[in-house]
């Protein structure tokens, strides 16, 4: 199972990657609120949507997808941990079976 | 929002839209739309009339002789001044009374064309982003789609993005908040373009495969992220955010057109656009909006007296 860490680096990637902000990893890093720091606007938002389903190859569930789910690189990494872990349960409930 | 200076505290002209919002609308809540309409149109009609209103006639006037080239005669253009009027004075009516309307009595009196262009771009299950402008039959539609199981998401500003300088402190502080208010009652099911949220609430029910409503025709912010383009013989700026989400999320683009009011109405639904799909966000930005801009420029060409942003 991928440790928060390890999802937190990602995301960082799929951030600077994707949204072509003109920022440093630190600077995420440390950040409060990604919106009010970097000027993430709404359409930032979609694009880190989508750019984190591809990188992590996973559909975000509209329950997760929420403003407070973007508040910063903590934020999102515990929300994909979460989807993640019930991802897996999933698999190993259909493969007992 | 920019701040200007009302150049008054209160205006004569605001004692008739006060009368409206206050008792009229408190007295709408008991009486039959029917007998409502009654009492208000010659009310309102009057109101159009005053000498106070004439700078606003005359504007209409000439927005309408720029729509078409100058190509009318001054009878004609006086002629389509006066439907326009009355167009906009049944869709102020007609926020105070839709909310009374029965499903049944919004079949009786509407039409739809061209649903079936909706359902074949539904079939898709990416959502579909309608598009078009400010009409007289926006929201009588979108109330009646909702009644017949076409739930729209309508994308709109807390407030107007300009305030006219001739508004006096009243009208902005007190009346164009309680219309304001008055017209989300009616719509129900939107999401201010301000928020937050407002990117994910949209994609969210795009991957429902729901419908989202952008009139492109809405002023158009400096912060947001737009285009200037050629229409109706000038330059307009146009956001361009709702064609990023279409980039994004692959939904397709249909246009939509509602003109009329509770009395009569008709939505059309056009043939979904087919967007120049390039690789390059602001590449595909620029080659699809003047599709988009023409398309409504063609809207209000047909229906100039019905467009509601003269």
């Amino acid at each position: 199972m991928s440790n928060i860490e390890t999802i937190k680096k990602r995301i960082l990637q799929v951030i600077i990657r994707d949204l072509e902000l003109n920022v440093n990893e630190d600077s995420i890093q440390v950040a409060g609120r990604l919106d009010e720091l970097f000027g993430m606007d709404s359409i930032a938002i979609i694009e880190l949507v989508i750019g984190i389903e591809k990188e992590f190859e996973i559909k975000i569930p509209p329950e997760h997808l929420t403003i407070e789910m973007f508040q910063n690189l903590g934020t999102i990494a515990e929300h994909m941990h979460t989807i993640m872990r019930s991802k897996e349960n999933k698999v190993a409930i259909e493969q007992d079976q | 929002m920019p701040f200007i200076a009302s150049r008054n505290i209160i205006a004569l002209r605001d004692l008739l839209p006060f009368l409206y919002l206050f008792p009229f609308r408190k007295l709408a809540t008991i009486l039959p739309p029917q007998v409502t309409r009654l009492i208000i149109i010659p009310l309102i009609y009057v109101y159009g009339l005053l000498p106070i209103n004439q700078k606003g006639r005359k504007s209409i006037s000439e927005m309408i002789d720029l729509i078409f080239s100058h190509t009318k005669t001054r009878k004609d253009v006086k002629k389509l001044s006066r439907q326009y009027l009355r167009n906009s004075i049944y869709t102020i009516i007609d926020d105070i009374i839709l909310n009374k309307l029965s499903k049944k009595d919004l079949a009786k009196v509407g039409v739809i064309n061209g649903l079936e262009n909706l359902e074949k771009a539904l079939l898709d299950r990416k959502g579909v982003i309608l598009v078009g402008g400010h009409f007289s039959g926006d929201r009588v539609s979108k109330l009646f789609l909702r009644e017949i199981g076409f739930p729209i998401l309508c994308v709109r500003a807390k407030s107007p993005a300009h305030f006219s300088p001739s508004m006096s402190a009243v009208e902005k502080k007190y009346l164009v908040p309680v219309r304001i208010d008055i017209m989300n009652n009616v719509l129900k099911d939107y999401v201010f373009v301000e928020d937050k949220g407002f990117g994910i609430e949209v994609l969210k029910r795009l991957r429902k495969n729901g419908l989202v409503s952008i009139l492109m025709d809405a002023k158009a912010r400096a912060t947001m992220q737009g285009i200037d383009c050629s229409f109706l013989g000038s330059q307009r700026f146009f956001a361009t955010n709702y064609l990023h989400l279409a980039h994004l999320t692959g939904a397709a683009v249909i246009p939509m057109l509602c003109i009329g009011n509770s009395s009569s109405f008709t939505v059309t639904f056009g043939e979904n656009i087919e967007l120049q799909h390039l690789p390059d966000k602001e590449e595909f930005i620029s080659a699809n909006l003047d599709t988009l801009v023409r398309m409504l420029e063609f809207q209000v060409l047909q229906y100039p007296t019905h467009w509601l942003m003269m």
